[in-house]
């Protein structure tokens, strides 16, 4: 369970990192 | 279980009454700014954005965070995780979709200070408005759960009578909102935000002295946990509220939607040039990421250390007494009181400003009927409304905190769920939907909380999350019924860009 835990994290990091970056920076469109 | 004694428990004392001298004074600092109302409920545009960010995260991260989920995992084991992994996961997700959006429409509407304001703007209701407002007194359960974690830690720890504890906190907090709005709620919650973070690294660090075993500290946890229980470490757990598939990815359901409090979405409001939301952002997910994923370890190493306490909710005070020497024991206790506190005062302000906003304020035009009234005149009633407001809440959560109730994180999670099955659908269909109109909204808002309510109640879905989240797709039915059934569009172009009475 730990070991799912910690990957999970990892995960949700890049995917979160991913999204702010899209939407959060100063070129992006309406979203 | 021994409180503190001798010289930790004045170094403790001392250090509360540094803390709440600082905060005070932050309060009245604050005075500067909560003059308007737009001032006391969001303080646009004086406080840092990676400040706010903190502070986001802060206010999300309470007792319920700090003491009550820890006791949950002591109580039912490793199934807890899937909780704290959808706090920070699906929370920060959550925020990074909504927030744009919503700060967006909130700056067309020519500036609005909270959320109930936000959906009144959008379907041109007042009724709307006020309806959403009222929904927020639900908090008022939330804000007992506050009292009663920060009493208990006073009791557990210090010694001081439960009683005096929450009338402690309460005293405390209503001063400096009172006094400093939300510039006051902001600042004081960049601290609390830090020293929250670093009380949830000292209890993961902690790990590997009290469990031991090296980089496998946590396969020695696990090894520890099977053999006291072995539902301990089982991925679902042997009863309790994450049980099954479907409860745990409505446990994500909720997490994702959680930003929609009105204490918390309302803080985008706080942000006052667009490219200032990137910061905020990712402040926000960062300190979400250290405060909400690493506490909840010392509830699992609180059941290896000392496995038959009486109430799972004492599993944190009693672990960090065992684990840490006196000096950081009195750290942390600072750092789980300005946890309980960032939360509180955020949901003090949230329902006050509302009371004051959402409720006072629209219904001014009746309530002074044959007096002129000019608009700055009612903006400051409004606020005034708003600090007396703080005065009754705090005396309500205070009665009704004196029946001390069992398990802290339900008596949390029922309140906002309540609420959070009301306004999802309006908001949510606020942002993509041109046909939502009030009918709908309004219709969607009572079908949502009446229905989790009953099943509450009535114990027709016995899991929580699963209540709400059928509440919340029953609400989104009905509302997207009664709005198109009802028919007229609110063009973009219909919207006012400024609240005309």
């Amino acid at each position: 369970m730990f070991m799912t835990y910690w990957v999970l994290l990892g995960l949700l990091w890049a995917v979160g990192l991913i999204l702010w970056n899209s939407i959060y920076s100063k070129e992006s469109k309406e979203g | 279980m021994e409180t503190l004694s001798g010289s930790l428990l004045w170094l403790v004392i001392g250090l509360l009454i540094v803390y709440f001298g600082f905060m005070s004074w932050l309060g009245k600092k604050g005075a500067a700014h909560s003059g308007s109302m737009e001032g006391f409920a969001t303080a646009r545009g004086k406080v840092n954005p990676w400040i706010v960010g903190t502070s986001f995260a802060a206010t999300y991260s309470s007792a319920n965070l700090f003491i009550g989920v820890p006791g949950l995992a002591y109580q039912y084991g490793t199934s807890v995780l899937w909780y704290t992994l959808g706090c920070f996961g699906a929370s920060w997700i959550g925020l990074l979709l909504f927030a744009k959006t919503f700060w967006r429409y909130g700056h067309r509407f020519g500036g609005v200070s909270t959320l109930p304001e936000w959906l009144g703007r959008r379907y041109n209701s007042k009724a709307l408005q006020v309806f959403v407002a009222l929904l927020i007194l639900f908090n008022v359960y939330y804000i007992v759960g506050q009292n009663v974690g920060l009493a208990t830690i006073f009791e557990t720890i210090i010694g001081i009578p439960y009683f005096w504890g929450i009338v402690i906190g309460v005293a405390i907090t209503i001063l400096y909102i009172g006094m400093g709005g939300a510039y006051a709620q902001m600042m004081t919650d960049g601290i609390q935000g830090i020293f929250m973070a670093v009380t949830s690294l000292l209890v993961f660090i902690s790990l590997f002295w009290t469990i031991g075993g090296g980089w496998n500290v946590f396969g020695e946890l696990s090894d520890k946990l099977a053999a006291i229980d072995p539902h301990l470490i089982a991925p679902l757990s042997n009863g309790g509220p994450y049980n099954s598939v479907m409860a745990i990815m409505a446990v994500q359901f909720l997490l994702f939607s959680f930003v929609l409090m009105p204490h918390l979405l309302s803080k985008v409001l706080s942000i006052e040039n667009e490219e200032d939301l990137k910061p905020f952002t990712l402040s926000s997910g960062i300190t979400l990421f250290l405060i909400s994923t690493l506490m909840v370890l010392g509830g699992l190493a609180a059941r290896v250390l000392a496995p038959n306490l009486e109430k799972a909710d004492q599993a944190i005070p009693v672990y960090i007494m065992e684990a840490f020497p006196p000096v950081l024991v009195a750290f942390i206790i600072v750092g789980i009181i300005s946890a309980i506190l960032s939360s509180t005062d955020g949901l003090y302000l949230g329902v006050t400003s509302s009371i004051g906003n959402d409720i006072y304020k629209p219904l001014a035009p009746y309530l002074h009927r044959g007096k002129q009234m000019t608009e700055k005149a009612i903006d400051q009633a409004a606020v005034k409304t708003s600090k007396v407001a703080l005065v009754f809440v705090g005396l309500a959560s205070l009665y009704i905190s004196l029946d001390r109730p069992d398990s802290l994180a339900m008596l949390i999670q029922f309140s906002f769920s309540a609420i959070i099955s009301g306004v999802i659908a309006p908001i949510t269909l606020g942002y993509f939907w041109k046909k939502g109109n009030n009918f709908g909204a309004i219709v969607g808002l009572f079908t949502g909380v009446g229905l989790y309510v009953f099943f509450m109640n009535y114990q027709v879905i016995a899991n929580m999350f699963i209540a709400m989240f059928v509440s919340a797709v029953a609400s989104f039915i009905m509302m997207m019924m009664v709005s198109a059934l009802t028919g007229k569009e609110v063009s973009e172009e219909a919207l006012p860009a400024k609240n005309i009475s």
